[in-house]
């Protein structure tokens, strides 16, 4: 076998490697998944529809599973609140809007992994007279379900 | 080194480069076989790719262990010049109320709902309804599964689902 035979067998064979190789490449990954991805609390898998920070009148969906095999209660609360209005007033899963108190949303408590309602959805939107606030909602878990007593 | 060694010497790194050659010849044509799995459809400037070679079929899952299961991928690209809205449908091969109701649905991982509480056009159920600039891919991850709540004699049904998209 001369030298120049078997550069250019060896140039053909490995050519061929990288074109087979990238088109099979490209072709197994025309498909990208994109998941939400979750946030995990010791006990809680939180996923958000958008980023935690909402602007005024914007929805957010928060949908909480439980992972542990307890109940589980939880808080939605406001983190942070960019603006200057006093009166914000929260819409949570569609009810009647609700003047935002302590900056709590719900609290509520959610069943043990492999039972029902193990998952909850909360949609959540806030309102106030200034269009340009902005809010950063949490989700933190509770030791137990505090009611307000009237 | 003698003309025999560089002889044997090229042999083997053409051994070795044809082996490589093999390789890659038999993960094209896995590669191939697994996108060939794909149902791929196009409608009104849309092109949609079914992906559910992972999806095992209906099984009875709580909401929370039902997140945790392979689904199904279905990718819709809008290769329209403007903007435009659709929504996903899904049709199941049986119209059976009783049997339907006990299965619920996600979309992306994070809306649950029970399939018969969707709304309804022309005996599809609508999953979601997107925008899609022009150019732009959007993917959705579908699950589906039977609530804890189902007898036995539901869940023996064989369902398949249709997925399309209406485009506004």
């Amino acid at each position: 076998m001369t030298h120049k035979r078997y550069y250019l067998i060896l140039i053909t064979v490995l050519s061929l490697s990288v074109l087979l190789l990238g088109m099979s490449y490209s072709k197994n990954n025309n498909i990208e998944i994109a998941n939400i991805d979750p946030i995990y609390t010791d006990n809680l898998k939180i996923l958000y529809s958008n980023d935690k920070e909402i602007k005024n009148d914007e929805e957010l969906t928060i949908g909480i599973a439980n992972k542990s095999d307890k109940v589980i209660n939880y808080k939605i609360f406001i983190k942070e609140i960019k603006g200057t209005t006093k009166d914000i007033y929260y819409t949570l899963n569609n009810e009647s809007p609700k003047l935002l108190e302590n900056n709590t949303i719900v609290i509520d408590s959610i069943n043990p992994y492999g039972t029902k309602n193990d998952y909850k959805l909360n949609t959540i939107k806030l309102s106030s007279t200034n269009n340009t606030d902005t809010y950063k909602i949490e989700v933190m878990e509770i030791e137990e379900v505090q009611y307000d007593s009237e | 080194m003698t003309a025999n060694n560089i002889l044997k010497k090229q042999i083997i790194i053409e051994i070795i480069a044809l082996l490589v050659l093999i390789g890659v010849i038999f993960y094209a044509i896995f590669a191939i076989q697994k996108s060939n799995t794909n149902k791929i459809h196009s409608t009104n400037g849309f092109v949609t790719v079914l992906d559910d070679k992972d999806f095992k079929g209906l099984d009875i899952y709580s909401d929370a262990e039902a997140l945790e299961q392979e689904g199904i991928t279905y990718t819709v690209t809008n290769n329209n010049k403007d903007k435009k809205t659709f929504k996903i449908v899904i049709k199941p091969s049986i119209d059976n109320k009783d049997v339907l109701k006990h299965i619920k649905i996600s979309v992306n991982d994070l809306y649950v709902s029970n399939l018969t509480d969707l709304e309804k056009e022309n005996d599809n159920y609508i999953i979601s309804t997107q925008e899609l600039k022009s150019g732009y891919t959007k993917n959705n991850l579908i699950k589906l599964w039977y609530d804890l709540d189902s007898p036995k004699t539901i869940t023996q049904n064989k369902i398949s689902f249709k997925y399309d998209i209406v485009v506004q």
